[in-house]
């Protein structure tokens, strides 16, 4: 094993890459040189993934500059970004408008993305929210014209969210100047203070709205369905996921005190978001519009592990994140290659599974994934959420969380019988063949799907020494 | 494992094995079948002879530590009914030789009658019931295929149709039987069934259902409609059913547990159907007009006969009549085959010419066939009502009984007239192409008819068990007298050529041939039960369609909230901000509690 | 020792692969060779139990190791016997579907079902219980979607919301049980032997989830609406599956549930009504039905009630009788959807009002309908008296004689499939001539089923032996 301080050395090194990245980016983005942006940035995003990999493996806690903390749980988070970083990286070459452009921002995003889940403090989370936030409105201004209304649309409301998230920060002032994230449970005010409450408040609506929760969540279809589908993934797959560990740091470390405050407002959106995100997805005929959706129910799943608000919970939250990463990642790779075919629709979809038995399967499997159907990661990771549920006896909870995880089925079931009916092709007809940056990014997609899914192991135990790293212990 | 012996009596169904493999060699079928069953009528008459008395058990599976065995005994009763259908069999297997001769589809005749006869074979040995179930299932199959044969004959199906629906209702009855015993006793081995102390109230249901599937299989009121109708078979399965197979195997069950019936003290119901069915039986005999048909309802009424001895626990008349009825029976539709296959007529009123110059031997054994039918010393059929008789003793159902004599008498010399008028337009050329492979066994069934009053002094010198009845002067008399009246009606009335004709519009037709009803209690019971069927398939298009709503109704709220997404940012925005009120609310009703 | 279970999963998985990767033509001999080398396994280890009356199991690897999960198989006597059925099944269906009609798609879902049934039957906890369970809800969906006839697609949206719901209710009711029992086990033996731990109250929680799953499943009035619609629309294989083994997942984890949860033997009178009222509705909604597939559809819901009779009878003779049920239903259906099948291919309709003279086109199938009505009816010397006689021997004991009132029932049953025969089957008056005739591939079929019809209701002794220890 390494030793101590190569534990610290393997964090500079992630941490330069990172660096690295960024600055190859923004000189491909000076230079407008496409090609090179992608072949010095894709295996710079590879290295470090592994990179963060190996500093979760080796478990240590490292400080880095005062700001930034890797220990277990955000040392698995980074890599986790990391790799979606690189699939969507992957997918984004030949599909963005302006390649460049998106490189020299994916690197900031990515900056604030690893600082989210590195944060020490409350600034240091809410800049790296912000950072993701308005890297991610430049991204999507920057595929063309057609992209201002959604682009405008996350902005303005995005700053209303960050605002109240700033007003929250504000009123944590008022008890601790240093704004760091522990230490704040012995020095803060008694369950119940109204300032306190107040604050609560402001932090649940403010990481709702990046984390798509009910009804804060509204902006989300259009700005998906608007966005260009690589953006799109990245959204589902990376933003989202940001605004849950934000949760995570937050709650269970800057207010863990208070669980018994906010695990009943986290049970309750939990049941509407779920609820929200499964009818709505039950009307919707255009596929976008639909994984949309179905991602706000995903997002519900997850909040039932932070509802639950113990180490098993947040186990199982991450599990559940980390499956649906890889699932909406690979499910809009291949919506997005379709997309570029003129597919768009579910009634477009039809006769796909013959056209195409790559997007067929592939989808298919994706799809059953998200519906929690074993034993693919997506099942695993509901199992465990709804299992930490009923360990903590909240039965109406996980009641409600399996009856919407099968309901999700029906429309899943729909595309899927859409794509494998008979019926007439409306759009084009023949063969499709996608190309070879959508196959690799879905084949990894696919692979951690079915692999992890049916050797659960290492993630869960990966996912259990995250969760226990969050709660100290 | 000479024990086992009464096991290879079921020969036919090694033959019904050899034809199915050979099923393309339609020629070597009968013979195969013949072979059989003569095969097996030479076992039988070596078990008769010297194992009576033997039982032979192999387990077929347990539970729970019970075993649940193939057994066979041949008691007195077992060997009877075998040896009656040891003879009949190969008679009933020559007489198909001319019968069936051009018909097609030979090896499936052949396969499906030695089914039936080894079926019915097995029946006659079995010694518990699950052995019993066995072959009163298969009988009642083979039986259901051999009335549909003919299945391409427009009412054959429905008829076929309407005995194995008859039937059913004893299989499920029987096993219901079994397994109320199974589970009061542990045991269903029947003698051991018979030296079980005391009655239960389980004993009494499974009595009663085991009465009840024997009155399915023995076209017993309410379940007779079946019997008629079964007339669209062959004729030699017609003789073979209604002689020593099939019907006879109800009476046989009940004869059988007799004693538990007496136990039981459940004698009258077996009295009641027996009178009410003989009655109907009689009433139809004289409206009929299918030369056929006319003879299934007289079947109907000696079998209803025997259960009225059985009522009267007579269970020596009973078993005379069964055996002597085996004989005429036999005799009477292989005679009606016969005059059937020469006119090619069904309709008695339509058959003409049938006499003793046409076919002398036909004739005459017809003739013996009729008058031990309807009674005359010395022939078998006069032993065996007498023993009936005899056996009542309520005077209002001895009264009954002589009664039933008499139009028994009426209709069958009715039966015999009617196809003897002379019409000289009509050629009498048929009766004399009858061929020989039919003639041979109505001269040894008639031989055997007039031997069979031999039965009444021979059965107790092998069964000492059964009480023999002792013939009183004044009741043959009786008999003898009505039989002559009935005689002379049914010559007066139907010997000449313009006999009155029943019509089925007539009074006298609706009179008689009415059953009490039961077809049309059938025919609403059925569709009572369609409508029925009507209303649950619109029941269940009713929960179908609520719980589709239900699951709709998801889809309306989704159209619903779609009004939510409208696409403008303040709605976003105003969301927003109701969220967090929203939030406010639930926090300070959580702080208020 | 032969690893059998190993073999089988390879089997299967190689064909899945095999048939997904190779050419059409070869699709139906992959099948055939795959669902064959599953039957011959399978009867080695009823062979295997019946000899040494011990259970076959096979462990690999740990799957959730933080729940005590492992992937591991085990043939009980009860999943021995379901093994076998599902095995003859496989077999039959995958024979009797043809070289030129069997697509890649149909051979791999086939399998793919196969692969889900035998994983259920032989699953050591119930975690892998779900999982083979969702396997086999979505193999069947796409078998319904995929080779239906005309309404596949709504009948398999159909089936997939009812299965939604049972796959929520027996989730739930899964992890319940998980965190009920004293040490946390999914552990199906462990909950059998400690069952009775489980606090009441969680215990009539569990009960009541995973008996609406299961009566979804198998399916039991009231929630059956699926059934007709998903039997009918498939293709003859699928219906055959559908109906002979998919059912058999909500039957044997109706049993499992009852030897898991005592608090079971509180319901046992309201569930004997449920199942009687289920047997009656079954037949009396099929008397009015017109097509044949749909019919034979809920004459199948009526047989799947009386296992629930045997089920709910607590005794041990019941339990006996509901597993040579499930025998009995899945061959004798699976029969008769074969030979429905074939009618359909004869005369290009379902309609019983259209079918005429079944048996002049060919006698096979007109025998074998009618062999399927004995084995149904429980005739001795089939598989279906063995069945009958021992579910009912179990209700009468549990309930006197009005257990035996679900037998009015299949004689209903009886008698209106007797008159489907004289209607249709046998009646040749004023009809239609078959255009087509049945192929040698689904007369094999019949003979398979057939086969193991009156060897299983001859020989019923090998069976009642792995069963009673």
């Amino acid at each position: 094993m390494l030793a101590p301080n190569s534990d610290l050395m393997l964090v500079y090194a992630a941490f330069a890459v990172l660096a690295l990245f960024i600055a190859s980016g923004l000189a491909a983005a000076l230079h407008r040189r496409k090609n090179v942006a992608f072949l010095i940035g894709l295996p710079l995003l590879a290295i470090d993934t592994a990179l963060f990999l190996s500093v979760f493996t080796g478990g240590s806690s490292t400080t880095l500059l005062g700001i930034f903390e890797m220990y277990p749980f955000s040392a698995l988070f980074a890599a986790l970004f990391m790799a979606s970083g690189t699939l969507i990286y992957l997918i984004s070459y030949r599909y963005s408008n302006d390649f460049t452009g998106f490189s020299a921002l994916f690197g900031f995003m990515l900056l604030g993305v690893i600082g989210v889940a590195a944060s020490t403090s409350l600034v240091t989370t809410v800049v790296g929210i912000e950072l993701v936030a308005l890297s991610t409105v430049f991204m999507i201004i920057l595929d063309g014209k057609s992209r201002v209304e959604p682009a405008v649309k996350l902005f303005i409301l995005g700053a209303i969210a960050i605002s109240v998230l700033l007003f929250a920060v504000a009123m944590m002032f008022s008890y601790d100047p240093s704004l760091l994230l522990s230490g704040f449970t012995a020095s803060g005010p008694a369950p119940g203070s109204y300032i306190l409450t107040l604050a609560i408040i402001l932090f649940i609506a403010g990481f709702s709205f990046e984390a798509s929760l009910f009804p804060f969540n509204l902006w989300v279809p259009d700005v998906y369905q608007g966005a260009p589908t690589n953006i799109t993934a990245m959204l589902a797959g990376m933003n989202k996921k940001v605004a849950f560990v934000a949760i995570m740091t937050t709650f269970f470390v800057l207010l863990s005190r208070y669980s018994a405050t906010f695990s009943p407002i986290f049970e309750l959106l939990a049941i509407l978001t779920m609820f929200f995100g499964n009818i709505m997805a039950f009307v919707q005929k255009d596929v976008k519009r639909l994984f949309a959706y179905s991602s706000i129910s995903q997002a519900g799943y997850i909040l039932i592990g932070i509802a639950v608000a113990d180490s098993f919970g947040i186990e199982a939250s991450i599990v559940q994140i980390a499956a649906h990463m890889f699932m909406v990642i690979g499910a809009f790779s291949v919506v997005l290659w379709l997309e570029s075919k003129g597919l768009r629709s579910i009634d477009d979809y039809s006769g796909l599974g013959y056209r195409s038995k790559f997007a067929g399967i592939s989808l298919s499997i994706f799809m059953l994934s998200m519906a929690g159907v074993p034993p693919l990661l997506g099942f695993t990771g509901k199992l465990l959420l709804f299992s930490s549920a009923v360990d903590k006896g909240m039965l109406i909870l996980a009641g409600l969380g399996i009856l919407n995880s099968f309901m999700s089925i029906y429309y899943y079931g729909k595309v899927i019988g859409s794509m494998y009916s008979k019926k007439g092709v409306s759009v084009g007809s023949g063969k499709l063949f996608a190309n070879g940056y959508i196959i690799a990014a879905v084949a990894v997609c696919l692979a951690v799907v079915v692999l992890f899914g049916l050797y659960p192991g290492p993630i869960i135990h990966a996912a259990s020494a995250a969760s226990l790293s969050l709660f100290g212990m | 494992m000479l024990q086992a012996l009464p096991l290879l009596s079921v020969a036919p169904l090694v033959a019904a094995a050899l034809i199915i493999l050979a099923i393309h060699r339609d020629r070597a079928a009968k013979y195969i079948a013949m072979a059989g069953s003569v095969l097996s009528l030479i076992i039988i008459a070596v078990v008769v002879l010297y194992y009576v008395g033997g039982t032979y058990r192999v387990s077929w599976f347990s539970l729970q530590g019970y075993s649940f065995n193939i057994t066979t005994s041949v008691l007195p009763l077992n060997a009877l009914l075998l040896a009656l259908v040891g003879i009949v069999t190969p008679l009933i297997f020559l007489y198909s030789f001319g019968y069936m001769d051009t018909k097609s589809e030979q090896s499936r005749y052949y396969f499906e009658i030695s089914l039936f006869a080894a079926a019915m074979m097995l029946f006659a040995i079995s010694g518990n019931f699950v052995t019993m179930f066995i072959a009163w299932e298969m009988l009642g199959i083979t039986s259901y295929l051999l009335i549909g044969f003919w299945y391409a004959k427009k009412v054959v199906p429905d008829a076929a149709r309407k005995a194995i629906s008859t039937i059913i209702i004893g299989d499920i009855l029987f096993l219901a039987a079994i397994i109320v015993l199974w589970s009061a006793y542990h045991t269903l081995n029947i003698s051991s069934l018979l030296s079980i102390a005391g009655s239960t109230v389980y004993l009494k249901v499974a009595l009663a259902f085991i009465l009840v599937a024997a009155f399915t299989k023995s076209a017993q009121f309410p379940f007779n409609e079946w019997l008629s109708d079964a007339m669209e078979g062959p004729t030699p399965v017609s003789a073979f059913l209604h002689s020593s197979t099939m019907v006879k195997a109800g009476v046989f069950l009940i004869a059988i547990l007799l004693p538990l019936y007496v136990k039981a003290g459940m004698l009258m119901p077996i009295l009641a159907i027996g009178l009410i069915t003989a009655i109907i039986a009689v009433m139809n005999a004289l409206s009929e007009h299918h030369i056929k048909k006319i003879l299934a309802y007289s079947t109907m009424e000696d079998l209803a006969l025997m259960f009225i001895a059985l009522g009267f626990n007579a269970i020596f008349a009973a078993m005379l009549l069964f055996v002597v009825q085996t004989f005429y029976k036999a005799l009477l539709f292989m005679s009606a085959g016969s005059i059937m296959k020469a006119t090619g007529e069904e309709n008695i009123y339509k058959t003409y010419n049938f006499g003793f110059k046409t076919n002398k031997l036909l004739y005459i054994s017809t003739i013996i066939g009729v008058l031990s039918l309807a009674g005359i010393f010395p022939l078998g059929g006069f032993f065996g009502k007498l023993g009936i008789d005899t056996s009542a003793s309520s005077m209002y159902v001895y009264i009954a009984l002589v009664a039933i004599d008499f139009l028994s008498s009426v209709y069958i010399f009715r039966w015999l007239y009617l196809p003897s008028r002379k019409d000289s337009y009509l050629s009498s050329f048929g009766y004399r192409t009858v061929p020989r492979s039919m003639l041979a066994p109505i001269a040894i069934l008639a031989v055997l008819v007039l031997a069979s009053g031999l039965a009444y002094f021979m059965l107790p010198m092998y069964y000492a068990a059964m009480p023999k009845f002792s013939i009183s002067i004044i009741d043959s008399l009786i008999e003898t007298v009505l039989v002559l009246t009935g005689l002379g009606i049914a010559y007066i009335l139907y010997s000449r050529g313009r006999a009155p004709h029943v019509d089925a519009s007539s009074l006298e037709y609706k009179l008689l041939h009415n059953s009490f009803f039961i077809n049309a209690f059938y025919v609403y019971l059925l569709k009572g039960i369609e409508l029925l069927g009507e209303g649950f398939d619109a029941l269940n298009d009713a929960i179908n369609s609520v719980i589709n709503g239900g699951a709709y109704s998801f889809i309306l709220l989704g159209n619903a909230l779609k009004r939510i997404e409208n696409g403008s940012i303040n709605t976003y925005a105003i969301a927003f901000a109701a969220g967090i009120v929203f939030l406010v609310i639930v926090f300070a009703m959580n702080l208020i509690k | 020792m032969i690893p059998e279970f190993s073999i089988i999963f390879a089997a299967l998985t190689l064909g899945i692969v095999l048939a997904a990767l190779l050419e059409k033509r070869f699709s139906y001999y992959i099948g055939v060779a795959a669902t064959a080398i599953v039957l011959i396994m399978v009867l080695l280890i009823v062979a295997y139990e019946y000899i040494l009356g011990a259970n076959v199991m096979a462990q690999t690897y740990a799957y959730i190791p933080q729940f005590g999960v492992h992937v591991s198989f085990i043939a009980t006597p009860i999943s021995a016997v379901l093994l076998a059925m599902t095995a003859i099944v496989l077999f039959a269906a995958a024979l009797s579907s043809g070289r030129e009609e069997t697509s890649k798609g149909a051979a791999v879902l086939m399998l793919l079902f196969g692969l889900a049934a035998i994983g259920l039957f032989s699953s050591s906890n119930l975690i892998l219980f779900f999982i083979f369970w969702d396997v086999g809800v979505v193999a069947t969906f796409f078998m319904i979607s995929y080779m239906g006839s005309a309404n596949r697609r709504s009948a398999a949206l159909k089936f997939l919301v009812y299965s939604l719901g049972a796959s929520a209710a027996l989730l739930l009711g899964i992890i319940l049980i998980y965190f009920g029992t004293p040490v946390h086990s999914f552990n199906i033996a462990y909950i059998i032997s400690h069952g009775s731990l489980i606090p009441i109250g969680i215990q009539e929680s569990i009960f009541v989830l995973l008996f609406v799953a299961f009566m979804i499943k198998m399916p039991i009035f009231p929630l059956h609406s699926w059934m007709a619609d998903a039997y009918t629309e498939s293709s003859t294989q699928g219906s055959m599956l559908i109906s002979g083994v998919l059912s058999k997942f909500g039957a044997y984890g109706m049993l499992l549930l009852f030897l898991m949860m005592p608090i079971a033997a509180k319901y046992s009178t309201y569930i004997l009504a449920l199942a009687a009222i289920s047997a009656f509705y079954a037949v009396l909604v099929a008397i009015n039905q017109s097509d044949i597939k749909r019919l034979i559809s809920y004459i199948s819901m009526l047989d799947m009630s009386i296992i629930l009779v045997g089920i709910a009878s607590i005794t041990v003779i019941g339990r006996e009788g509901s597993i040579y049920g499930m025998l009995a239903h899945g061959l004798g259906i699976a029969l008769l959807f074969l030979v429905a099948g074939s009618i359909e291919g004869m005369f290009g309709s379902r309609s019983i009002k259209f079918i005429r003279g079944v048996v002049e086109g060919s006698a096979s199938t007109a025998y074998s309908f009618m062999l399927g009505i004995f084995s149904i009816t429980g005739v001795p010397l089939t598989v279906g008296f063995i069945a009958d006689l021992l579910i009912f021997i179990g209700a009468f004991s549990a309930f006197g004689l009005y257990g035996l009132i679900p037998l009015g029932a299949i004689l209903l049953a009886g008698g209106l499939l007797y008159l489907v025969v004289s209607r249709s089957i046998v009646n040749g008056r004023n009809g239609t001539e078959a255009p087509y005739l049945p192929t040698a591939a689904q007369k094999a079929g019949y003979s398979v089923l057939l086969l193991f019809i009156f060897a299983f209701g001859m020989l019923p002794f090998i069976l009642l032996k792995i069963i009673g220890s």
